[in-house]
């Protein structure tokens, strides 16, 4: 990493409390964090543990109790909901684990729902929807309604659609949570294919670590703090590895 | 325009909802149009009837009572500056004898010649009036009453039955244009004839020069005229005709602007229900990046849409309904209203109204959407906290709630004067509803412990389950049994006050019918600004029958009482005793020996008008000039509003002129045959009028009241099946809320029965509990209602509590929550425990 | 290891000469397994003399006699035991690690914990390797016996993470109580 890699996410001193008195949870206790531009980021850890409080907080879809949350260089702490929303909607794409589709809506009109609330051309937004459904397989699937989709196929018209608006920066949670093994890793081949060809920066949260393993970085919580991080990229090669095998064998 | 795509799609998911919002608007909407279009037929029906008759004249010379005068004064008047000509006439309602019985007609004889100033005239068939004999009408009423040139008219006169030939019919235009050409034009002589006017005209009508000043030349006219004649606008011979038609109009309109409510209210509950059921999709598009107000502005374009959706559809409806209610108008009347038009206002008011409530309805729930925490709409195992339950607005209530108790009591112990509290009355009844309102979500956890008591033997553990849900939205359940206990409280309020009136009015009309018979033309509107003049020679005739006792003759005659327009009503008395007044001060003996000797009886609502008591003087304008009378008693009447002086037959003779016997009652011997009362009818089958018994009489009265009570009821009904639209609305939601504890239920083996039962419990128990504040402040209301009325009409109704509506409403509220119950207690029952259960 | 059993395969369409036997099995059971001509011929003696195979000599005009080996009736009976019968599976359960935790509990100055966090940093870098062996495998268009090796290789260190995961998970329950 050089000085002139440019951070996608910084946090700072980030801390999530709900409830009061009795009730009081503390999912976030201080946490420091970035993310460089193109990088694949996963976060572990067990159930409790704060990592989707973490990657909501993120996303800008809930408010911090206290600490600084900056996202392609606007701090969200200085933003109001509109602001905030627009961030959402040109620089944050979302993944969730229930794939969160538009029931009414077909495959296409689900992806190009963020280009319409942009005002953008209906026909210009066609256009750059059918684009993205190429972009994860879906050719043929674009006028079919949710309920006629696969879970793969579901969650490849959300992956469509949080491509669709070139966000700065994909957020995804537990994206595999609701699918096969089989379709799992298509979809996370998809997300590594994402970064590789296409820089892109990712955020996931899993509690798989064979999905996890797949990023360049993976951090993990306990009680709402960071108590690992491990970097990915400096081991073998897959040519090393291979060969590795062989004589393993 | 996606995302109208969107919207379409989601109500097209819902249609039951979509028919359900579109019901509410076209509910408001056809109301208020029905109700406006037929309110402006009969607005200025009155007005307008007088004011067409009259031509261009702009005032008229009348005397006191509209009886006749001497002609010559035209004279003079035609010369005076300003005016344009003086134009004699002999204007009456009288009865024409159609198909089924003589119908209310204007009658005007006119100079042919010398008509011209005030009045056009075009002639469609035959001639105009010539020769003395004969009657020109208009071709439309001639066609209603399928008679054609050369057919005779007859007309029921002072002098019987008149038959004119009909030399002419008219273009339906100018003054042949009166109420659906309801009017027939006839020589001055041949009128003068007719209606016992001796060479007597009845009115000079005066038109001005086209830059004269009206107030001027009246004032000019005014000082011209002897005493007993006066100078009026047109307009003023049906302002009290009109007055009594403003009480039925503002009735009405209250009607509209309460079913617009009611309409809200609906769309306002099945918004709730679909925004609740889109919860998750509205967070989504949140999520995706959707403005806080493009959020709101989608869903309040949806409300537009099926505003105007609905409210074309509710135009149509109303224009419908506008028949019907033109039907009973025309019935109340007496008199030929104009068939509704669908008019510009009617329109423009539909139009802006039907999308209008159905954008202020739905503002509420689309700020709700739009201001909700994404997460808590995106995540399902996410506990929807209501917004924080704000205690204050309770502790206001309370504060009100005393201060209207306090007023209450004081005004029960009669600590302060039933006329000075009773200006504060309306606003203390508004005060305890408001202050009821917000008091009921406070008081939730108290009252749902009482109905959980109370329904504990039906209900069990379900029960105990629902009142805890029920308690965990104080807010929410609290404004659903708000609205059921205010739909209680005025029904019950109301619907105890109308019975109670209704009884009196039964009581009244039995008391003062002790005749055996009435015989008259045809029944009079409101206000007798319409009747017709029978002979007085047919008492006569009438006392002449066998068994027949006594013949009394009654007159309603328009005349003006301390600058007041009232009705006199004429009577003679015999000897024979019987009550023919409802006296509610002064002995019966006494008060009609006075009133033989000159004296007079005063209705209650004048009386309370003027503020007169017993032993005062009022001044009677008659056509010898301003008379003063003693006021021997106070009367309960319901003709004419209440605004009524009794006068004995002869005083009103020399008063006001002779004009006919508009009602004969006759009082047969005891005990006398059949053939008498046949010969009676044969009498009036005769002279073509109506032949009315006691019994009729009663009936007619008795029916319009069980009209009056029919349509209460039916309000009633209506008005709770919408409250209970609330318990539906609130079910389905907490159904939505609660599935996944259902499904956890349902996994420990709770069966489908008991899901439904819990459902169904949470609708019980709110109807329970709304049952004990809606019951005691309905009681509460009503006593105020009641208190209320002698300050505004003189009488003093007796208080008496409906036993039945107060039982029937408890049923209605009981049964309607159960009914309720159905839709989302089915819908919770058949959850998919699979499903329920993913909702984590 | 099976080789005996594999060979018996391989020799069940018709005899094969003991060199040729090396290059099958290699190219196509499992390219991944390097075997030498010493371990072939010795296994091939052992099975002689259990008379699973039968060794035949083919002459040939211009070169040197070669060996050829056939399966005998009681090999083909071997061999579809062996087909149809399920293998017992190795469960690995004296893993060193397993050891490790075990011994770091006892020791006083050794944290179980951080011995978890070696191995499970260890074994997801193993993981990242491992996925993106596969990947590259997959794009090059790699033989399905390689695949599927991959994909044991795979879910085997997926397992091995879960269980590391609950051994952190009993582990901090003991030391709360």
């Amino acid at each position: 990493m050089t000085e002139n890699d440019k951070f996608a996410v910084e946090v700072h001193g980030l801390t999530k409390v709900f409830g009061t008195g009795e009730t009081r949870v503390e999912a976030i206790g201080g946490i420091d964090l970035t993310i460089t531009e193109g990088e694949f980021v996963a976060v572990m850890g067990p159930s409790g543990s704060g990592k989707s409080t973490l990657l909501h907080l993120i996303g800008g879809l809930d408010e911090p109790t206290s600490g600084r949350i900056i996202v392609g260089g606007d701090d969200f702490s200085t933003l109001d909901d509109d602001a905030l929303t627009m961030i959402r909607r040109r620089r944050i794409g979302f993944v969730f684990q229930a794939f969160n589709l538009i029931t009414v809506l077909t495959a296409e009109e689900n992806v190009a729902l963020p280009l319409v609330l942009d005002g953008m051309d209906e026909i210009e937004a066609h256009k750059r929807a059918t684009a993205a459904l190429k972009r994860t397989g879906l050719t043929d699937r674009g006028s079919h309604v949710p309920a006629e989709l696969s879970g793969g196929e579901q969650q490849r018209v959300a992956l469509s659609r949080s491509l669709v608006n070139e966000p700065l920066l994909l957020l995804a949670d537990e994206p595999t949570g609701n699918l096969d093994s089989a379709t799992s890793d298509q979809i996370m081949s998809l997300l590594r294919r994402l970064v590789d060809d296409q820089d892109q920066t990712i955020l996931m949260v899993t509690h798989n670590a064979r999905h996890a393993a797949m990023a360049d970085r993976i951090i993990t919580l306990r009680d709402g703090r960071i108590v690992e991080q491990q970097s990915l990229k400096n081991g073998r090669s897959a040519d090393q590895v291979l060969a590795d095998l062989e004589s393993a064998l | 325009m996606k995302l109208t795509t969107y919207s379409l799609r989601e109500w097209r998911q819902r249609p039951g909802r979509a028919l359900l919002t579109l019901t509410g608007i076209i509910i408001g909407v056809a109301a208020m149009v029905s109700i406006s279009v037929t309110i402006e037929a009969t607005r200025n029906s009155y007005r307008h009837m007088f004011e067409t008759v009259t031509g261009r004249a702009s005032l008229e010379v009348v005397a006191e009572g509209y009886g006749g005068f001497d002609p010559t004064i035209r004279e003079s008047l035609h010369k005076l500056p300003g005016v344009q000509a003086a134009v004699s006439v002999v204007q009456t309602t009288s009865g024409l004898i159609g198909p089924s019985g003589a119908e209310p007609i204007m009658v005007l004889g006119i100079e042919p010649e010398l008509d011209h100033p005030a009045r056009e005239y075009k002639i469609r068939q035959g001639r105009f009036l010539g020769d003395r004999k004969g009657a020109v009408l208009s071709s439309t009423y001639a066609q209603r009453l399928k008679l054609k040139l050369g057919d005779s008219v007859r007309l029921l006169t002072p002098r019987g039955l008149t038959t004119l030939p009909i030399v002419g019919l008219l273009e339906p235009e100018g003054a042949a244009n009166v109420h659906a050409g309801a009017i027939v034009f006839t020589h001055l002589s041949t009128a003068q004839e007719a209606f016992a006017l001796h060479q007597q005209i009845n009115a000079v009508q005066i038109v001005l020069d086209e830059k004269a000043d009206l107030l001027s030349v009246q004032e000019q006219i005014s000082r011209q005229l002897p005493p007993g004649l006066t100078v009026q606008a047109p307009a003023v011979r049906g302002k009290l005709a009109q007055e009594m038609l403003l009480g039925t109009e503002l009735s009405l309109a209250v009607m509209s602007i309460v079913a617009l409510v009611a309409g809200a209210f609906v769309i306002l509950n099945s918004f709730l229900m679909s925004l609740g059921e889109r919860v998750k999709h509205l967070a989504i598009l949140r999520a995706l990046g959707t403005k806080r107000s493009q959020l709101k502005g989608i869903l309040l374009k949806e409300a537009a849409l099926l505003g105007s959706l609905g409210t074309i559809l509710g135009i149509a409806l109303g224009y419908a309904l506008s028949f019907a209610l033109h039907r009973i108008m025309e019935e109340m009347l007496a008199f030929p209203v104009p068939k509704p038009r669908l008019d510009a206002k009617s329109t423009l008011l539909a139009a802006f109204l039907g999308p209008g409530i159905a954008l202020a309805a739905s503002l509420v729930p689309a700020w709700r959407s739009s201001h909700r925490p994404v997460l808590d709409g995106l995540l399902d195992n996410r506990e929807i906290r209501e917004p924080v339950y704000k205690r204050w607005p309770g502790y206001i209530g309370l504060a009100l709630l005393v201060v209207g108790l306090t007023f209450i009591a004081l005004l029960v112990t009669e600590a302060i004067q039933v006329d000075v509290a009773s200006q504060l009355l309306p606003g203390c009844m508004a005060l305890l509803i408001v202050s009821i309102t917000l008091t009921i979500p406070l008081c939730i956890p108290f009252l749902s412990k009482i109905a959980a008591l109370i329904l504990r033997p039906c209900l069990g553990a379900e029960g105990r389950m629902a009142v805890r849900w029920l308690s965990r939205r104080p807010t929410r359940t609290g404004l659903t049994v708000a609205v059921l206990t205010v739909t209680l409280i005025v029904a019950v309020g109301f619907g105890n006050a109308t019975q109670n009136s209704v009884r009196d009015i039964r009581e009244w009309a039995a008391k003062i019918s002790y005749v055996d018979y009435y015989i008259r033309g045809y029944m009079p509107g409101p206000g007798m600004a319409v009747t017709a003049a029978l002979p007085e020679s047919m008492g006569d005739e009438i006392a002449e029958i066998e068994h027949v006792e006594f013949v009394t003759k009654i007159n309603f005659i328009a005349a003006r009482a301390e600058g007041e327009p009232v009705m006199v009503i004429a009577k003679s008395f015999g000897t024979r005793s019987g009550q023919p007044i409802d006296l509610v001060e002064g002995d019966e003996a006494e008060v009609i020996e006075a009133v033989k000797r000159g004296d007079v009886v005063l209705g209650t609502r004048l009386s309370q008008r003027k503020n007169l008591k017993i032993g005062d003087h009022v001044t009677l304008e008659t056509r010898n000039g301003p008379k003063d009378v003693r006021i021997a008693g106070l009367a309960t009447e319901y003709t004419a509003g209440g605004f009524v002086v009794y006068l004995e037959w002869n005083r009103a003779q020399e008063f006001f002129g002779k004009q006919g016997v508009h009602v004969f009652g006759v009082v047969l011997e005891n005990g006398a045959p059949a053939s008498a009362a046949a010969r009676l009818q044969t009498l009036c089958d005769e002279g073509k009028c109506r032949l009315e018994s006691r019994a009729e009489f009663r009936r007619i009265v008795d029916e319009a009241m069980s009209g009056v009570v029919g349509t209460l009821w039916g309000l009633i009904a209506l008005g709770f099946v919408i409250a209970s639209f609330g318990i539906v609305n609130t079910l389905t939601m907490n159904v939505l809320e609660q599935t996944r504890e259902i499904g956890i239920l349902r996994a420990i083996a709770m069966k489908r029965r008991q899901i439904s039962r819990m459902i169904f419990s949470q609708a019980m128990v709110v109807g329970v509990v709304s049952l004990i504040p809606g019951i005691l402040g309905g009681i509460v209301f009503a006593y105020l209602l009641n208190v209320s009325t002698y300050p505004m009409t003189g009488l003093r109704l007796e208080l008496r509590f409906e036993a039945l509506l107060i039982v029937g409403s408890m049923v209605m509220v009981l049964g309607l929550s159960a009914a309720a119950a159905m839709f989302p207690a089915r819908r919770a029952s058949r959850l998919q425990v699979i499903t329920a259960l993913q909702y984590e | 290891m099976g080789i005996k059993q594999a060979i018996l395969g391989l020799l069940s369409d018709g005899p094969v000469h003991g060199y040729d036997l090396k290059t099958e099995f290699e190219d196509q059971l499992s390219p991944t397994t390097k075997l030498n001509f010493g371990q072939v011929y010795t296994t091939l003696d052992r099975m002689k003399r259990d008379g699973l195979v039968g060794q035949e000599v083919v002459t040939q005009t211009e070169r040197p006699d070669k060996k050829v080996y056939a399966l005998t009736n009681a090999g083909r009976k071997e061999l579809e035991e062996w087909l149809t019968e399920p293998t017992k599976l190795d469960l690995d359960l004296r893993n060193e690690t397993f050891l490790k935790l075990m011994v770091a509990r006892r020791v006083d100055w050794a944290d179980p914990k951080r011995v978890l966090a070696v191995e499970r940093r260890a074994c997801l870098s193993q993981l990242h390797e491992m996925t993106q062996a596969r990947a590259k495998a997959e794009r090059d268009g790699a033989p399905v016996q390689t695949m599927l090796l991959l994909e044991l290789a795979l879910l085997r260190l997926e397992a091995f993470a879960k269980w590391l995961e609950r051994c952190e998970a009993v582990l901090s329950q003991e030391d709360a109580q």
